[in-house]
C-alpha cells in the first residue's frame, strides 16, 4: 500500500530527523510508538519530526505524537516538528497543537533550534 | 500499576459528575451528562484500538470485541451502523440511549467500593436515588493529576487530554475547577480540551443545545 506509514532516521549532528511518511493510523501508530520509545530509552531525544509526508492523521495518530513529545520532555529531551503539509497542519490546528507543540516551516530551521 | 489506570473513561466521567457530598449528579445542562457518556465510551473504544475519529468521520479500525460488555455494545452498534459517518452523528444517535452505560458505571463503582447506592423516599413515596462516595481515593486521585495539568504549562498524556476535554464539553469542568485559581486558567483549560476531538464534538453538541433553547426562551419570559 502506497500510502502506508515508514519512518526514517537520519542524522544531523546530535539531532535525528525522522521523517514522517504515509498515513499515521493505526499500524503507523504502532509503529511510530514501538520506534520513538526505543530512541527515548536509548536517549536519542533530540529529535525533529518531519512531516512533509503526511497524507493523514486523525486522532489516534495525534496521540502518538502527543505521547511522543510528552516522554521525550519527562526524559529532558526536546521535540520540534517541521513541515506539516496544509491537510496535516490544518489537522494540528484545530487540536491546538501548535500552542503546545514547536513547529518549523522547513528541516534546516528546527534542527538549527537545537543549536 | 495504579487502581485510576485501569478505570475507564466512562467510570471516571460518572464518578466525578457525582458531587461527592450530595451523592447526586452534578448540574449540568440539558442532555450533556447523555452526550459525555456517549463521548467517553467512544473515547474508550478509541484508546482500545477498535475506532479512530478525524473531523469528517469516524472509522471503526477493529470490529473485534474488546472484553468490556459496555464498550462492546457500543462497538456493536457502531459495527452495524452506517459508515462513513461523523462523530457527532455517533455522537448523537448514542446519547438518546445512554442508561445502560450510565448503569454499568455506576454498578462497577458500587463494586470497586468506591461508591455505595442509597435509596431515599420523599414524602415516603417517591424513589431518590444518590450515590454517595465511601472511597475517595479515585477521585481524588484524578482530581489532583488534572488539577496539577491546568495549573502547570506541562504536556497533558493523551488520556488526561481525553478526560478535561469531556469534561469541558459537558460542561462538569465549570462545576469541578471552580474558583479563583482555575478561573485564572481559563484559557488554558481551553487549549486542553481542544486537543480531543471528541471531547470537543460533545462540547459543540451541548452548547449548540444551549443556544437552541435560549433562543427558544428568551430573557425576560
Amino acid at each position: 500500500m502506497p500510502d502506508s506509514f515508514s519512518l526514517s532516521a537520519s542524522r544531523q549532528g546530535s539531532v535525528t530527523v525522522l521523517a514522517l511518511t504515509g498515513r499515521l493510523d493505526l499500524d503507523g501508530s504502532r509503529e511510530f510508538d514501538r520506534q520513538i520509545k526505543a530512541m527515548l530509552e536509548r536517549k536519542d531525544d533530540r529529535i525533529v519530526f518531519d512531516c512533509a509526508g503526511l497524507t493523514h492523521i486523525a486522532s489516534l495518530g495525534l496521540r502518538s505524537l502527543l505521547a511522543a513529545v510528552n516522554n521525550s520532555g519527562k526524559s529532558g529531551g526536546r521535540i520540534v516538528f517541521c513541515a506539516a503539509p496544509a491537510n496535516v497542519a490544518q489537522i494540528f490546528t484545530i487540536a491546538g497543537f501548535e500552542k503546545l507543540f514547536t513547529t518549523y516551516p522547513d528541516t534546516a530551521t528546527a534542527v538549527a533550534s537545537f543549536d | 500499576m495504579s487502581s485510576a489506570k485501569s478505570i475507564t473513561l466512562v467510570e471516571e466521567v460518572v464518578l466525578l459528575a457525582l458531587d461527592d457530598h450530595s451523592g447526586r449528579l452534578r448540574p449540568m445542562p440539558v442532555l450533556a451528562f447523555s452526550y459525555v457518556l456517549a463521548g467517553a465510551a467512544l473515547s474508550d473504544l478509541a484508546l482500545a484500538g477498535r475506532i479512530d475519529t478525524d473531523p469528517s468521520q469516524l472509522m471503526v479500525l477493529n470490529p473485534e470485541p474488546t472484553g468490556d460488555p459496555l464498550l462492546d455494545d457500543v462497538l456493536k452498534t457502531l459495527v452495524d451502523g452506517p459508515t462513513g459517518k461523523t462523530t457527532a452523528y455517533w455522537l448523537t444517535k448514542l446519547s438518546q440511549d445512554t442508561r445502560q452505560i450510565e448503569d454499568t458505571a455506576i454498578d462497577r463503582l458500587v463494586e470497586r467500593g468506591v461508591l455505595k447506592r442509597e435509596e431515599r423516599k420523599l414524602l415516603w413515596v417517591i424513589g431518590r436515588r444518590r450515590y454517595p462516595t465511601i472511597d475517595d481515593h479515585e477521585r481524588v486521585e484524578v482530581l489532583t493529576r488534572l488539577g496539577q495539568l491546568i495549573l502547570s504549562e506541562d504536556l497533558p498524556d493523551p488520556r488526561d487530554a481525553i478526560l478535561i476535554s469531556l469534561l469541558t464539553g459537558s460542561h462538569l469542568a465549570l462545576r469541578i475547577f471552580a474558583g479563583p485559581t482555575y478561573g485564572a486558567r481559563t484559557e488554558r483549560i481551553q487549549t486542553l480540551a481542544q486537543m480531543d476531538l471528541v471531547g470537543r464534538e460533545v462540547g459543540a453538541t451541548v452548547n449548540s443545545i444551549i443556544e437552541a433553547m435560549n433562543r427558544a426562551m428568551p430573557v425576560g419570559m
